[in-house]
């Protein structure tokens, strides 16, 4: 018999890793590049994101929708889990379809709240060319 | 009659449009809220405007002209994006320690933003206390004493990708302001007449002069 928690990451592998699947590629900060999934090798690396947020406007009182991804991560499925004031750089389909190119994004906070079992939330920003 | 302080706002504004060179960009009023739109490709802004002003009463306070010792103010508007070598960063040939590298020097948006803020603020101190610029191309001595009295920078903001910091600096300078009148309003006519005696009377020539006859 297993564990809830247990049982709860398992269903990760369907949840997060499952039909809305998206490939990710993380870039660690030492340079390692990880496309394969740390639970199969012969696997992508991949995800659930969503491609925009949505904050209030404190001027206006209105919402603005903000075009910075969130990917939901599998745990188990990572060489190396990123934190948050490390620079990684995250690559993801443009469009939310699996073999679109992928663009470049980077990590800004990587959260892991009481809620999270097994999984872990990089939202993303652009950066421009310096 | 345009008062002095008008006119040496328009200068100012023409100063800073003209020694912008495309670093900043100047508004020559108090802007309303801005939009997130409005950051995408202005990466700062200055807003000029006439802040407030004051006439010291003084011996010259019945017949003029009036000093007015005025105060600009002008908000600075700096947005700024995360920065980082994409070029190594893309590059599928480069060495996991290149991007390693490249990554380590990012800047984050919150630290592009003071940058460009502390950037902007050297060039316009540099722009409004520049010597050639003390009559800010006006008559000389329409403009006084002029001086950028104060900085201040607010906390940055973030704004989706972006990350906003606002801040004041004060233009303070002294000119002297003419009242001309109302305009319309026909002021009282006299009807004299002058006449201008010589009196060709050696006995008399104390009463050589200027005859007003009202």
């Amino acid at each position: 018999m297993t564990l809830l928690r247990e049982r709860i990451e398992a269903d990760l592998a369907v949840t997060l890793e499952g039909d809305y699947k998206l490939p990710v590629v993380l870039i660690a900060p030492d340079g390692a590049r990880q496309d394969k999934s740390a639970n199969d090798p012969d696997a992508d690396l991949v995800g659930q994101i969503i491609y925009d947020t949505r904050v209030d406007a404190p001027e206006t009182g209105g919402d603005i929708i903000i075009h910075k991804p969130v990917v939901t991560l599998r745990r188990t499925s990572l060489d190396r889990i990123p934190k948050s004031g490390e620079k990684w750089a995250v690559e993801i389909p443009t469009v939310p379809q699996y073999d679109a190119p992928k663009e470049k994004f980077f990590l800004e906070v990587a959260l892991e709240d009481g809620g999270a079992i097994g999984f872990i939330r990089l939202h993303l920003m652009r950066v421009k060319q310096s | 009659m345009t008062m002095n302080f008008r006119t040496i706002r328009d200068s100012l504004i023409d100063l800073l449009g003209s020694q912008a060179a495309g670093r900043y960009r100047v508004i020559g009023y108090q802007e309303q809220n801005q939009d997130a739109s409005e950051i995408v490709g202005t990466d700062r802004s200055v807003q000029v405007y006439y802040s407030r002003g004051e006439f010291p009463k003084s011996a010259a306070s019945v017949t003029g002209p009036y000093r007015h010792n005025m105060t600009f103010r002008l908000d600075m508007f700096v947005s700024a994006q995360a920065e980082g070598d994409l070029s190594v960063i893309y590059d599928p040939n480069a060495s996991p320690a290149a991007i390693a590298a490249a990554l380590d020097l990012m800047k984050p948006a919150a630290e592009a933003a003071e940058d460009s803020f502390n950037e902007f603020f050297d060039v316009l101190y540099q722009v409004l206390m520049a010597a050639d610029q003390v009559d800010l191309d006006l008559t000389p001595k329409i403009i006084r004493n002029r001086w950028v009295g104060s900085v201040e920078k607010d906390e940055p903001i973030p704004r989706g990708e972006y990350v906003v910091i606002t801040g004041a600096t004060e233009y303070t300078c002294i000119t002297e302001e003419k009242v001309g009148g109302l305009e319309g309003t026909a002021g009282s006519i006299q009807d004299i007449t002058l006449e201008v005696r010589n009196l060709d009377d050696t006995l008399d020539n104390d009463k050589a002069g200027v005859f007003v006859d009202p």
